[in-house]
């Protein structure tokens, strides 16, 4: 019989792919937190950090000066393989080989993991001006369709980590199928 | 003819003019008009102009599309994609062959109205230029659309202006549909603010917005 290979849990983290966002990079990427996957049974955490260079540069350093690995091995820690991307092509894909999504508050990413009934986390630029993500996370969390983190700390998302668990979210509705075209037609 | 004759006659013609112009910019602008709901003819042959913006813009109208069923019955879509937006195009190829929709690939490049962060001075400057450009790209088709589809790009405003004055001076006869993007939950963009008195229909995608704007039309989440 062929060995079967020990069941991988993701943990899939999006920064956005065009405006990064270091705080959440800093966040994941982070001992106590990856701790905390392991303990709760996770196995892997992939990143996907951004296209920017400024984003790649912070990855590595995180990886060599805050988790003390060597970039050119396989980057384990306390048993969490972490792999990270600057971009991915099919992102849907990544999604859903996951088990949770961990990702900033921009509507795609939200869509994304919900339109393929993911849990989800999302965490809150507080660095941003003039900022809706605020209000879009709270709205979904008010539906009961995510939970969100109001700032990229490490504690704050450990202990919503921790919650999500054991949280029942709802299903966001999908559109209803002809609102738009009886919309066209009208017009 | 005496001097105060002609004079009458000008000033004659100038108020005919202008009365004509403000009767016609009455008929045509969709805020002195109630919204008519009722189905007046099927998508079939219709032609159907679609704005594709920057970034997650691009995401919510391609899912805005999906939930269209009989979109091959449409006549023709042409896309407008800003000038240098090549992740806006690779995202339209998907969706075309994700659909089966290849037949409708004609694409139209608008230069971008304003990019994020550019201050106002330039903004004016480039929003300009960019009004120009889409008015040649516009004018160089060989049939005007029934529909424009836009979900609140910056490119958005010059079109829609475009296309009312197209219609005030009976060029065109071009419907604007506006989504305002999921994003906006308690305020409405720049462009959104800017559109709404010449959109014909006017979705939002948050029930709070429409206690604010009469005109608005909240019908659930659309992407």
């Amino acid at each position: 019989m062929p060995q079967s290979q020990p069941q991988s849990k993701t943990v899939f983290v999006t920064t956005g792919a065009t405006v990064t966002f270091p705080g959440l990079l800093r966040t994941v990427l982070n001992q106590q937190f990856i701790k905390t996957l392991k303990d709760l049974g996770y196995n892997k955490l992939k990143v996907q950090y951004g296209k920017e260079k400024d984003a790649l540069d912070l990855f590595q350093s995180l990886i060599v000066h805050t988790l003390g690995l060597q970039l050119n091995e396989v980057l384990h820690t306390d048993g969490v393989l972490i792999e990270g991307i600057p971009f991915s092509n099919d992102v849907q894909q990544e999604i859903i080989n996951s088990e949770l999504v961990i990702s900033h508050s921009g509507t795609g990413s939200i869509l994304d993991s919900l339109r393929l009934k993911k849990k989800l986390i999302v965490v809150v630029n507080d660095a941003l001006m003039d900022n809706h993500q605020l209000e879009i996370a709270q709205e979904f969390e008010n539906g009961g369709y995510l939970l969100k983190c109001d700032k990229p700390d490490v504690d704050a998302l450990i202990d919503i980590l921790k919650e999500i668990q054991t949280t029942q979210l709802t299903e966001l509705p999908l559109p209803k199928e002809d609102t738009l075209k009886t919309i066209l037609e009208s017009l | 003819m005496s001097q105060q004759s002609i004079l009458d006659f000008f000033l004659t013609l100038m108020f005919l003019i202008t009365g004509a112009l403000g009767l016609r910019l009455y008929q045509k602008i969709p805020y002195f008009h109630n919204v008519s709901i009722e189905r007046k003819r099927s998508l079939k042959g219709q032609n159907l102009m679609v704005l594709l913006g920057s970034g997650g813009h691009t995401g919510e109208m391609f899912r805005l599309l999906s939930s269209i069923s009989e979109l091959s019955e449409l006549g023709s879509i042409n896309w407008c994609v800003s000038s240098g937006d090549t992740t806006s195009v690779v995202q339209l190829d998907n969706f075309l062959k994700k659909t089966n929709l290849t037949k409708f690939n004609s694409v139209i490049q608008l230069s971008r109205a304003r990019k994020v962060g550019e201050s106002w001075g330039s903004s004016i400057i480039s929003t300009l230029k960019s009004f120009v450009s889409s008015l040649h790209s516009i004018l160089s088709l060989k049939s005007y659309p029934d529909v424009l589809m836009v979900n609140g790009p910056g490119t958005a405003v010059p079109l829609c202006y475009l296309f009312l004055i197209m219609n005030v001076l009976g060029i065109s006869n071009t419907k604007i549909l506006y989504v305002e993007s999921l994003a906006r939950v308690n305020q409405l963009s720049l462009s959104g603010r800017l559109c709404y008195w010449i959109s014909d229909r006017f979705l939002v995608q948050w029930p709070g917005l429409t206690t604010k704007y009469q005109r608005a039309e909240y019908h659930g989440i659309l992407v």
